[in-house]
């Protein structure tokens, strides 16, 4: 797998964020599922074939993921907080032709980046559907809230007993990723400036 | 849009497709964990970015 430096930016309110690039020409900036992490596009061989082919691959951690801050402030994470830092990244590579994709969680920020006025050349939504989409339940955070509201007490084999020994294994912080959950909704309050954050990394 | 056939969101992915401005859809092997580690689902993506 290649590992590209990391480098980072500052969210707007201040938190440290992280991304990682591979590759030169059009860019092309790749958001990460929940409990993921920039990586996914690396392991997989995405990143390098799609540098192959003449793209700068960009490739965020969402913060409460990966080498991004994880503050357990709840102020840290207003609504679409993900789908602004996506745009704080855009805004500190200064990209004004680019595409924009993403997978599962990704997909529905890059849908946010969308409706908050990010104009990428094409978008990439993979691994979603309009009815999670919509917020109508299902998907990744359905299952993970049940996880973290009943660690430990799942039958073995099941998708929640599976999903709760790996977080158990990978570092996530559950604390962050429940914020994470907090900040993705349908129908977001656009006043992000609003944002109490503290400063945190 | 792309999907893993497998996907449980494949139910409404095609919805999703054409909500956004000219979506277009395609459907890769796999579920939702399996189907990201997909090369079809490199193959895809990259079909629709040169496709400009």
């Amino acid at each position: 797998m290649p590992d590209p430096d990391v480098s980072y930016f500052s969210g707007r309110d201040g938190v440290r964020l992280a991304y990682r690039e591979v590759g030169r020409g059009r860019p092309l900036v790749l958001l990460h599922g929940i409990t993921g992490d920039s990586t996914m596009w690396l392991r997989y061989g995405h990143a390098e074939t799609f540098a192959a082919h003449g793209r700068r691959v960009i490739m965020p951690d969402f913060r409460g993921h990966g080498r991004s801050a994880k503050p357990h402030d709840a102020a840290c994470y207003p609504p679409d907080v993900l789908a602004e830092d996506a745009l704080a990244l855009l805004d500190h590579l200064a990209l004004d032709d680019y595409d924009l994709g993403g997978y599962s969680l990704g997909a529905r920020m890059v849908v946010r980046t969308l409706v908050r006025g990010a104009t990428p050349g094409r978008a990439v939504v993979a691994g979603q559907g309009l009815h999670q989409v919509l917020g109508l339940g299902g998907g990744a955070g359905s299952l993970l809230r049940r996880v973290f509201a009943g660690s430990g007490s799942f039958e073995p084999g099941s998708p929640e007993e599976q999903t709760d020994r790996w977080l158990r294994s990978g570092g996530a912080d559950p604390v962050a990723l429940l914020h994470v959950l907090d900040s993705v909704v349908p129908t977001p309050m656009e006043s992000s400036a609003a944002s109490r954050c503290r400063r945190s990394w | 849009m792309v999907i893993g056939a497998g996907d449980e969101r494949a139910a409404t992915a095609d919805q999703l497709a054409a909500a956004l401005p000219q979506g277009t859809g395609a459907v890769v092997p796999g579920d939702h964990g399996t189907a990201a580690g997909t090369p079809e689902l490199t193959a895809a993506i990259l079909d629709f970015l040169a496709d400009r």
